[in-house]
C-alpha cells in the first residue's frame, strides 16, 4: 500500500510512527465495541432468564392454589359411597338424593378457576351440599347451625375456601368426642371485609393429646397468603370447650 | 359384633350378615369405648372393626384388651393401616365393599379358624408395627378396671419395666400397658424419652441431674424426686446425648 504513494515520504513517516498509536485505539475501539456486545448478551440473557423465572412462579403458585383448593378427602368420597350402599337397599329414593349431591359437591371441586372470586351465596350452596351428606352419615350426632345476615351473601370470596374449614371443624368435633356436636357458621359484613366464624367443641383429653394447633387449617392459612399477601387473616382462638376460627376476607371496593 | 360409629356402615354388614345362617350379631359399638365394653362382656367369635372412630382409634380399642378377638378390619382410606395389614397377613374390607367381597373375608376366615393358623398373633404383631409407622407418638391409650384414659405423651414422667407389661408412671400414677420397653424405646421421639437401663425409659424434660449412688454407679433424680437407675451404658449414652 506504502507503494501507491511513493511521494509522500512525509507521510510515510507519520503512518510508520502512528502505526503503534492507531494500532492501539483501533484495538481499544474494538474491545470496546466487544464488550458492548458481550454487555448486551448478558444483560439479554438475564432478562429472558428473569421472564423464565417469572413464568415458572406463576405456573408453581397455581399448581400450588389448585392443589390447595382441590385437597379432595378420599375419607369423605369413601364414606359417603359407603352411606349410598347403605341406603340402597332399604331407602332407593334417599339413595339417590345423596348420589345427587356427592356428585354436585364434587362438580363443584373440581371446576373452579383460581382467580374469579365467587360471591358468599354460592360458597354457601356448596358447603350446604356437604353439610347435607355429612348429616346423613352423622345424623345421630351432628348438629350444624348456619347464620349468614342477607347482605353477606353477595360479598365476594375465593372459591372452595370456607368448605374445608367447616369440614376441618367437623372433624374435629366428630373425631374429638364421643358425645353429639354443634357447629356453627355464622357470617357478615364488616368495614371492608366479610367476617366470617366457624365454632366447634374441643375435648380436653384428645386436644391436650393432640400437639400443636395445626388442626389443617395450614393450607388455608397458606392459601390466604397467597392470594392476599397477609398473614393475618385467619385466627384460632380456644375458650372453654369450643374451638373458635375467624376468618377475614378483604372486600376490594369496585370503583 | 360390629364396631363403627357410622349407623350406616353397620347397617350394611348388618344386611350382609342376614344370610349367614349360622352367625348372629350379639352387639353394635358406636365407638372404642362401648367395643372395649361389649368385648369383655360378650367375648364375641368375631369382630368387624372400624378404624377410624371418635377420640380412640380402632388399633388403640384392641391394645386395651388382654385378649384379642378374631378380627376384620375395615377402611374407607388410610395408607399406613392398610400397608400393615398386607405385612401382617391380616383381613381387611376396604368401604365400600361388596356383598361378594364380604362373603370372601368370612370364607378366608372360617378356613383360618379351622386350621387354627394363629390369627390372633397376627393381629398382635399388627398392632405393634402400625404405630411405628405413623409419624410420632404423641398419646398413650390405657385402661384402668372400667375406665379409659387417653394419656398425652408429655405426661408421661418415665417408663419402667414390668414382666410381660410395662408401667408408665405419670405426676399422680402409672398404667399397666401390654408392650415391651423396646417397642416404646423406638415409638417415642428420642429427642424426648431416652432409655437409660435395661428397665427404664425417662423422659428428658423431667430430669433434674444426675447423682453419683455408690462407688460407681449413677441415678437420675427427676423433677418429681423419684431417682431412676443409670446401666453403665445408659450412663455413658445419656451423658453423650445430653453433651456434658
Amino acid at each position: 500500500m506504502l507503494s501507491l504513494l511513493p511521494e509522500e515520504t512525509a507521510y510515510h513517516d507519520f503512518l510508520e510512527k502512528s502505526m503503534p498509536l492507531r494500532f492501539i485505539s483501533g484495538l481499544l475501539i474494538m474491545s470496546f465495541v466487544t464488550l458492548l456486545n458481550w454487555m448486551w448478551n448478558i444483560l439479554k440473557d438475564q432478562k429472558e432468564q428473569e421472564e423464565r423465572r417469572n413464568e415458572a412462579e406463576k405456573l408453581v403458585k397455581e399448581a400450588e392454589l389448585v392443589r390447595l383448593r382441590q385437597q379432595l378427602q378420599p375419607h369423605f368420597l369413601f364414606n359417603s359411597l359407603n352411606s349410598i350402599s347403605a341406603l340402597a337397599g332399604s331407602k332407593p329414593d334417599e339413595a339417590r338424593k345423596m348420589i345427587q349431591q356427592l356428585s354436585d359437591f364434587l362438580r363443584g371441586t373440581l371446576k373452579k378457576d383460581e382467580e374469579q372470586m365467587v360471591p358468599l351465596n354460592e360458597e354457601m350452596q356448596h358447603l350446604n351440599l356437604y353439610l347435607e351428606i355429612e348429616k346423613v352419615r352423622f345424623g345421630h350426632r351432628l348438629i350444624v347451625e348456619v347464620k349468614v345476615k342477607e347482605d353477606a351473601l353477595k360479598a365476594l370470596v375465593p372459591p372452595l375456601l370456607l368448605q374445608p374449614i367447616v369440614e376441618n371443624a367437623i372433624k374435629f368435633g366428630l373425631y374429638g368426642t364421643i358425645e353429639d356436636i354443634v357447629v356453627s357458621v355464622e357470617a357478615h359484613n364488616a368495614t371492608s371485609y366479610l367476617s366470617l366464624e366457624i365454632k366447634n367443641p374441643l375435648d380436653a383429653q384428645t386436644q391436650s393429646a393432640a400437639g400443636g394447633t395445626g388442626f389443617g387449617l395450614s393450607s388455608i392459612q397458606r392459601r390466604l397468603f397467597l392470594l392476599y399477601g397477609r398473614n393475618d387473616l385467619l385466627t384460632t382462638e380456644k375458650k372453654e370447650n369450643i374451638f373458635i376460627t375467624r376468618l377475614k376476607i378483604p372486600q376490594l371496593k369496585a370503583s | 359384633m360390629i364396631i363403627d360409629d357410622e349407623p350406616l356402615a353397620r347397617s350394611i354388614v348388618m344386611e350382609y350378615l342376614q344370610d349367614q345362617r349360622d352367625m348372629q350379631v350379639v352387639a353394635e359399638c358406636n365407638n372404642g369405648y362401648e367395643g372395649v365394653k361389649a368385648i369383655l362382656q360378650h367375648k364375641p367369635d368375631l369382630v368387624f372393626l372400624d378404624i377410624q372412630m371418635p377420640k380412640i382409634n380402632g388399633f388403640e380399642m384392641l391394645e386395651l384388651l388382654d385378649t384379642i378377638p378374631p378380627v376384620i378390619f375395615a377402611t374407607a382410606f388410610d395408607e399406613y393401616a392398610i400397608k400393615a395389614f398386607e405385612t401382617n397377613a391380616v383381613d381387611y374390607l376396604l368401604k365400600p365393599f361388596s356383598k361378594e367381597r364380604f362373603q370372601e373375608a368370612l370364607t378366608k376366615f372360617e378356613s383360618k379358624k379351622a386350621e387354627d393358623k394363629g390369627v390372633e398373633k397376627n393381629i398382635q404383631t399388627l398392632l405393634e408395627n402400625v404405630d411405628r409407622q405413623a409419624d410420632e407418638k404423641n398419646r398413650i391409650v390405657v385402661k384402668t378396671n372400667s375406665e379409659i384414659t387417653i394419656v398425652p405423651v408429655t405426661d408421661v414422667f418415665y417408663i419402667e419395666a414390668y414382666d410381660d407389661y410395662v408401667k408408665i408412671f405419670t405426676m399422680d400414677s402409672y398404667y399397666l400397658k401390654k408392650k415391651t420397653m423396646n417397642y416404646y424405646e423406638q415409638v417415642l421421639d428420642t429427642s424426648q424419652f431416652f432409655r437409660v437401663h435395661r428397665s427404664f425409659i425417662i423422659n428428658l424434660q423431667q430430669l433434674t441431674r444426675i447423682e453419683p449412688l455408690e462407688k460407681n454407679s449413677y441415678v437420675a433424680l427427676l423433677k418429681s424426686g423419684k431417682k431412676i437407675p443409670l446401666s453403665r451404658p445408659g450412663y455413658s449414652k445419656l451423658k453423650e446425648k445430653l453433651g456434658i
